[in-house]
Formats: C-alpha cells, structure tokens, sequence
C-alpha cells in the first residue's frame, strides 16, 4: 500500500505525461471502480488510489513504465461485470478504465474481419457491423455491458458458442502493453491459423489483466444470419437432454446454441414470462430438464434443422415445450435483452440477494454426478439454490460449460462466508471429477490460492511466464496468482547493452 | 436526504453491477468514465450516504450529476427509478448549497418572469391575439414557456387544428405559470413546491379539469412530478397527439390530403420513454397519406437524447452539442428528408445544429397541419 505522499508524486507524474483530464483522485471517482458484479459483502469496497482513462496505446504504455518506476499495482476496469472479481483493486493502485479503447478502426468486409479497439461493448460493435450485414458472434449476456477486451481477458461464455466457437476461435490479432510497458503486437494478422514462432494470443486470453492491457483486437466476424427459430424441449433428466443434443450433432445438425436448464434454473430465466402473464411457466411435473435451442441460416434450412430436432428428441422421450412465451421469455435473456421496459432482470431479480455461480467445466458423463454434489454443496453452505444450467461453448461438440447457481445474501456476512466456501468446494469438486474449476468467470480473486489444486507445479510455470511480461507483479495483482508466491520467483529482465 | 428514500434502489444498484445503463446514456459514450454512468452514480450516492465522499468533493460530484438530461435511457434499461433517483440525487446537493450558478439564473427567472429564459413575462401571449378561447370549457390549453417564446407560431396552428376538431379551450394568457420543470429537476424542490401551489391555485380558480400542453417537458411535470409533491393536484393532463391520435382510431378523423414526404420521427425523451407516449405519433403519421415513415435504430424506449433536457443546456453546451449531433446523424442515415419530431425543447437543440446534415426539422404539429382540411 502507497502512503498519501507517494500517490501524490505519482499522480503527478502521470498527470504530466498523459494530461490532467486522464487522471483523477478524488474518493468519488475512486469509489466508482470498486465493485463488479461478483457477490461480495454489501459494505464491501476496494478503492483504488488512482483511476486513470488513457485514449490511446501510446499513453497506456506511458502509464504502465511510470506505475513500473513505482512499482504501484494496475488494474483494469472495462464492462465491470465479471464475477471473479477481477477488477476489483484488492490492493489499491491505479485502476485503468479501458473505455477510452472504443473505436472501430476498420472492417474489412473482403476478409471478414473487423479491427477495434478493446474497450468497445460486444452490443456497440455488432450494431457497427450490422450496418456491413456482419456480426460477431461472441454473445454473452453482459454485452450490454461487456467489452471485446474483457472477452480476452476472462474467456468469458458466449451464447452461440456451440457453433462459432468463442474467443480463442476469434481472436486473430491484438495490440497489448505488458507489464512493463512494452506495446507488442501478438497473433497473426487476418489470417485464421499459424504455425510460426510460440503462440503468444493464447496466454493473454483468459489472462484477467495479469499479463498486462489488452488494447486493440483484430476479429474473425461472420455474415448475419438470415433467419432464426428458436425451440424449448423438456425431459426428465439432465442426462436424457444430454444425450439428445449429442444425438443432434451426430445427427449432422448445426446447432446455432444449446443450453440445459435443471427445473428450478428455468424460473430465472423466465422473469420476463412472469412478469407479463402474471404466473409461473407451465411445466409439467415429471419435467426436470429443458433444452433450449436455436437454429440459424436460410429459411428452408433452419426450419428443416428445427423439425429434425423435434422429430429426433422426440424419439428420445423429449417434448416440445408449447408455451412459445416461455422459450421467448428465454430467448429475451439470454440474448434479444428486449425486456420489458423498465423491468430489466438483472436487477429486477437482485433486490433481495445477489445472483452467484460456481462456473464449472465437467466432462459429460459425470454432469448428473455435478448436479446432486452441488445440491448438496449449496445446502451445506446454507445457499438457498438457483438452480443449474449446462451451456455448451466449444463449436461443434457437447462441450459443458456449467453455472450452478445460488442465491447469496450479501447483507449477511454468514451467507457471503457461505459462497466463498461454496465456490471453493465445488472447486475441488470439479478437479476430483475430471473437469475443470472455471470455464468462463476465470480464478480472479476468489480463486487465488486454491488454483494450485487443479493445476498443481503447472502454476509455478504460470507465474515464471507472468514474470516474463511483469517482472515487477504490478498486473492485477492477488488475482489468479497468489502474490506471495509470485514475490518469491526470482526474474530479472536482462537489459541490452548500450 | 432525499436519497434515503432510495436507499434500497441504490443497494440493488452496488448490489447488482450489471452496467446495462451505460451503453445508451448519451452522457457515458461522450465521457467515457464510469462517473459519469448511472451505475456510478449510485455508488456515489451510496458514498454520500454512507458518509465515504468529503464534503470537500461534493462540489465536483455536482458538476458530475448536473452533466445529464436526465433522459431516462439508464431508467429504461433498468428496473430501479434512476431517472428520479438522480433527481433526488441533485436535490440532496442543492440543499446542501451546492447550486449551480447558471440552473439558478433560469430558476430565479421562473419566479420572477414566469419562464426560465429570463424574457418578459408579457411577450408569453403575443401569439395568442387574434385566437378566440373559450372562458366556459373545462379543458385548459397550456402552452409553455419554449413555445411561447420561441415557437407562437406553431402553438397558433395547434389551437387552430384543436379547434378544426372541435376542441374548444381556455387559455390564461399573460397570467401562465411556468410549470417550474426545471426547478424539479435540477434539485431545487422548495421552489418547486411553490412553483406548484401557485399554479394549482391559478389552475383551479379557472374551474378546468384537464390541462392539454404540446410541450413534453410541461406535460410530464404536470402529469407525474406534481402529483407527487402535492395531492390536491388532480387535474387530468395530455399531449395534444394523444387526442388527435385517439379521434383517428375512433374514426372522428381521416387525413385525406396527400403530404408527400420521407420522414424519420425523433421521440422526445419527455414524451416517449419517459410518459409513455410512442405509439401515438405513429398512428398519427401513419394515418396521413404520401408520408413514408423511416424509423431510425434508436426509437420508442430505446430512443436516443437530444441533449436538451435536465438543464444540461444551461451547463455544458459542448456536450449538449455533441449528444444533439449523435442523434442528427443517425437520423440523417435514414436518408429521411424530414426529422419530425415534437418537442420544442427538441427542436430548439436541433435547430441550431440542423444545418450542417442533410436533413431539414419539423414539428408533426406542421404535418398535420399539411394534411388536414
């Protein structure tokens, strides 16, 4: 932590080398960058000690080798909606608002691919493309909010990624500063695939700001659909759902998104449903599983794909769900966002408790296995369940992504005590069942510490290659890697001579 | 603390973190820092509850809060009362006597001349000289501070179509309050709360039971802000499209003469997201035959500020600037010839900007006028 006498010196440096109108201390701003979307203690806040808006690399760069002099921690802040706590400045220092990141520099229609700045939202930029016929398919529900460069940075989950794929299948290019300042251009240019030198892009994805400022990203994108239907199956199991969608991708369908809701999951995701007709979807009883899914292209083959799958799941005990406001009511969350006026859901639904997810990746077979530990892991912890969703995010495959969802009492100390240890658990419960801790939110502060379960020496690695581009820890740092330990990795970058 | 009301609103707000509010805030895309979002702001407010924020600073955050037109965009895109929540918001720093110098010249002028532009109280009415109104009917015309000084032309026609349709009206004349929209929401409740005694009074010794305005700004104040700070004022309060909007779907109308025209319609924040007024310009403009209604992409709840409201104007005129361009040029890539809309506040912002796009600006008061016989 920087004594008032230290932040003043630096404050004034940075205000001298990237302008006053770029740097602010005053407490309100400050405040500002204090919480994301994680649930956390009501009272809780971690205020920065300085916020700074750079407006182009040049000055982020200036930013980053004058925190380096100092040795004060950087923290960026772009959607402020992740859940890990990413952005949060557990240790003070500057937090870095990557808004400024927001311009569409070219899209480029002969190769498909748009270049832009990382601070522009996922919502802005595909209203730019749609003006092209284009679009970028990574959709998360946050994009109202969330930012292209966070969707490096967190690998976050994007609703169609059963058919296009996410981030990793993006990202062609970006422009980043490291963490010592340093601008590299890492990735291959338009071109979709590489095989020269060591690949650089993939250890800034998912890197949650550790490796240095995401600032510019060159972006596979697509032409629009021309239609799209959208269709709700219950089941009586999670695992009967499953397999029904597996039978639909060797069916040779190409699913555009495909999400398993368990029973008590569908109530969330049908607030809108209530809030217009007064009620609670009509769901048979014997019903524990729907499959939502949707189909795009042209009209002849979308509805072709959509009665196949009918017909298939079907023949698997599946039935159509008939209450068509209810699979739109879905459908308006998860992606079209056109909620009723005034009643948007997310805080609709949070004026009690605050949403939380354990954001776990387990192999298929042992998702049934997943579902009755977590029943048993929220009860545990006193966390009243939300209920479960299986997304799938890798093209092309049943590739489970899960958010086990509860409800966290963030006035209650005992209740947020309760989700730490919840999240840890099903932490571990995913390692001892072949999968993985995090699949879209990233480790961020909560997992730090705990990683080592899953990764093993594996992590010392990690840190040795976060030395490499922040040699002095001062990226985001107490997220993903624990500070001590990285304090004890020796490395020197090795100055060229004169 | 007015905020204490909305404390629990302000806790869902930290509480929830979902930003949706930014994106679409025409103040937020122009700043581009999070203090400047609704978002932020409720963790300020939370700051200034809380007691985190010096007072030293509250000067700063007032600047910050008067920097919005209080559109409601971050109130549409939500669930929580944002638009009213900063409202409060400013209320709190005024009574904390944290006033910005230019909101109090058009307050003081309200209460000295009965507008905000500090013009004299007597030059209300000059267009209203050669109208006859009717001293008897229980429907008052009220027609505002803007378009009386600046557009009594336009407010001539609109008595002139009322009356085509047999809407007879009273008019108070030079003895017109103003409705005092800009003490509300720039914080100034007290004086709000006389502006609206007195004018309660005026209004009920005239014997009226509904007020008719064309100006959004008027009828909102009137419609949801008095009410709110004064029980007794009960009087019914539309738009002048909603009656002409509900005579043509009871079929007391139809437009017969063509107006051959490519029109794009701009929803005043006031009206459309904020009133709940969208559908009726539509029937309206649908119902005129030769207008071929090009929407743009921000319409209805999603329309997009013009930069005037909230006594923006009178604090930062480059960004009112900025906003007011946003929206022309959207509005310009419809290939429109016309940008209707129908809000004078509207219109004077884009007025003045108007030239440099290719696109000209009228009232669909004009339109109607074109059309009907």
């Amino acid at each position: 932590m920087f004594n008032k006498a230290q932040i003043q010196q630096i404050t004034q440096k940075l205000r001298e080398e990237l302008g006053a109108d770029r740097v602010f201390t005053q407490v309100f701003h400050r405040l500002v960058y204090s919480r994301d979307w994680s649930p956390r203690d009501a009272k809780e806040a971690y205020l920065p000690d300085i916020v700074v808006r750079p407006f182009s690399i040049e000055e982020a760069s200036k930013m980053v080798k004058i925190c380096n002099e100092f040795h004060i921690p950087i923290v960026p802040y772009a959607g402020g909606t992740g859940m890990s706590g990413a952005s949060v400045p557990i240790y003070g220092g500057i937090s870095v608002d990557m808004k400024g990141f927001d311009e569409v520099k070219e899209v480029d229609e002969k190769n498909m691919t748009v270049t832009c700045g990382a601070g522009i939202t996922i919502l802005r930029l595909n209203e730019i493309l749609a003006e092209y016929g284009l679009w970028f398919p990574h959709d998360p529900e946050s994009k109202p909010a969330s930012t292209v460069g966070s969707a490096v940075a967190c690998n976050n989950d994007g609703t169609f990624a059963i058919k296009y794929g996410r981030t990793p299948d993006f990202l062609l290019n970006a422009v980043v500063v490291t963490g010592t300042g340093q601008i590299l251009r890492i990735g291959h240019r338009k071109a979709l695939v590489s095989s020269t030198g060591l690949k650089l892009l993939p250890l800034f994805i998912g890197s949650e700001g550790t490796l240095g400022l995401v600032c510019e990203t060159t972006l596979r994108i697509y032409p629009l659909p021309k239609t799209r239907q959208v269709a709700g199956i219950l089941f009586k199991s999670i695992n009967e759902a499953m397999k029904a969608l597996q039978r639909l991708l060797q069916a040779g369908l190409s699913v555009e998104s495909a999400h398993i809701n368990c029973g008590r999951r569908l109530n969330f995701y049908t607030h809108s449903f209530r809030l217009k007709h007064n009620r609670d979807p009509d769901i048979p009883e014997w019903a524990d599983a729907v499959l939502f899914i949707s189909f795009n292209g042209d009209e002849d083959v979308v509805n072709f794909s959509k009665n196949y799958a009918l017909k298939v799941t079907k023949e698997l005990s599946g039935e159509q769900l008939k209450e068509e406001a209810m699979v739109e009511s879905w459908w308006n969350s998860k992606h079209t966002g056109s909620f009723i006026p005034f009643r948007q859901k997310w805080p609709d639904s949070q004026r009690e408790k605050k949403f939380g997810a354990a954001d776990l990746g387990l192999p298929v077979g042992r998702i049934e296995e997943g579902y009755k530990r977590y029943l048993e892991i929220a009860e545990k912890n006193g966390l009243e369940i939300l209920g479960m969703c299986v997304y799938n995010e890798k093209a092309n495959c049943i590739s489970p992504s899960i958010s086990f969802a509860v409800w966290v009492d963030d006035k209650d100390p005992e209740s947020v005590q309760g989700w730490w240890n919840y999240i840890k658990e099903m932490s571990y419960m995913a390692v001892d069942l072949e999968g993985t801790m995090s699949t879209y939110w990233g480790d961020g502060q909560f997992r730090v510490g705990y990683n080592r379960y899953e990764h093993g020496e594996s992590l010392d690695t990690m840190m040795q290659i976060k030395k490499i581009f922040d040699p002095n820890n001062i990226m985001n740092p107490g997220k993903k890697f624990d500070l001590k330990e990285l304090e004890k990795i020796d490395f020197k970058i090795e100055k060229k001579p004169e | 603390m007015e905020l204490e009301k909305f404390k629990d609103a302000i806790y869902t707000c930290n509480r929830t973190r979902c930003g949706f509010c930014r994106e679409e805030c025409p103040v937020f895309k122009e700043k581009k820092l999070e203090s400047y979002a609704c978002r932020g702001k409720m963790l300020i407010a939370r700051g200034m509850l809380e007691g985190i924020i010096p007072e030293s600073e509250y000067e700063e955050i007032a600047k910050i809060v008067n920097s919005c037109s209080i559109c409601g965009s971050c109130a549409a895109n939500c669930a929580l009362d944002n638009d009213e929540i900063l409202e409060a918001l400013r209320a709190d720093l005024v009574k904390k006597g944290f006033v910005d110098e230019n909101h109090l010249i058009g307050i003081n002028s309200i209460i000295e001349k009965e507008n905000p532009f500090q013009l004299d109280r007597e030059d209300k009415s000059d267009w209203a000289e050669d109208i006859g109104f009717s001293k008897q009917s229980p429907i008052l015309f009220y027609a505002g501070c803007t378009d009386s000084l600046f557009y009594p032309e336009r407010l001539a026609d609109v008595v002139k179509i009322l009356k085509k349709l047999g809407i007879e009206m009273n008019y108070l004349g030079s003895d017109e309050p103003c409705c005092g929209e800009l003490m509300h929401t720039t914080g100034h409740w007290v004086k709000f709360r006389t502006q609206i005694e007195k004018t309660e009074k005026i209004f009920r010794e005239t014997g009226v039971k509904t007020i008719v305005t064309h100006c959004p700004g008027c009828l909102r104040t009137f419609r949801d802000k008095y009410s709110k700070f004064y029980e007794k004022f009960d009087f019914e309060v539309l738009h002048v499209i909603q009656i002409i909007a509900k005579k043509i779907e009871n079929g007391e109308i139809q437009f017969k003469k063509p107006v051959n025209m490519k029109i794009t319609y701009h929803d005043p924040c006031h009206l459309g997201r904020l009133a709940g007024i969208i559908e009726e310009p539509r029937i309206i403009l649908n119902a005129i035959p030769g207008i071929e209604l090009v929407e743009m992409n921000h319409i209805g709840y999603q329309s997009h500020c013009c930069g005037a409201g909230g006594g923006l104007m009178a604090v930062d005129y480059e960004l009112v600037g900025n906003i007011s361009d946003s929206r022309l040029k959207e509005a310009e890539a419809t290939g429109a010839e016309y940008l209707v809309t129908i809000c004078p506040s509207c219109e004077f912002n884009f007025d003045k900007v108007i030239r440099n796009y290719n696109i000209k600006l009228l009232d669909l008061m004009d339109i109607i006028d074109m059309a009907i016989e």
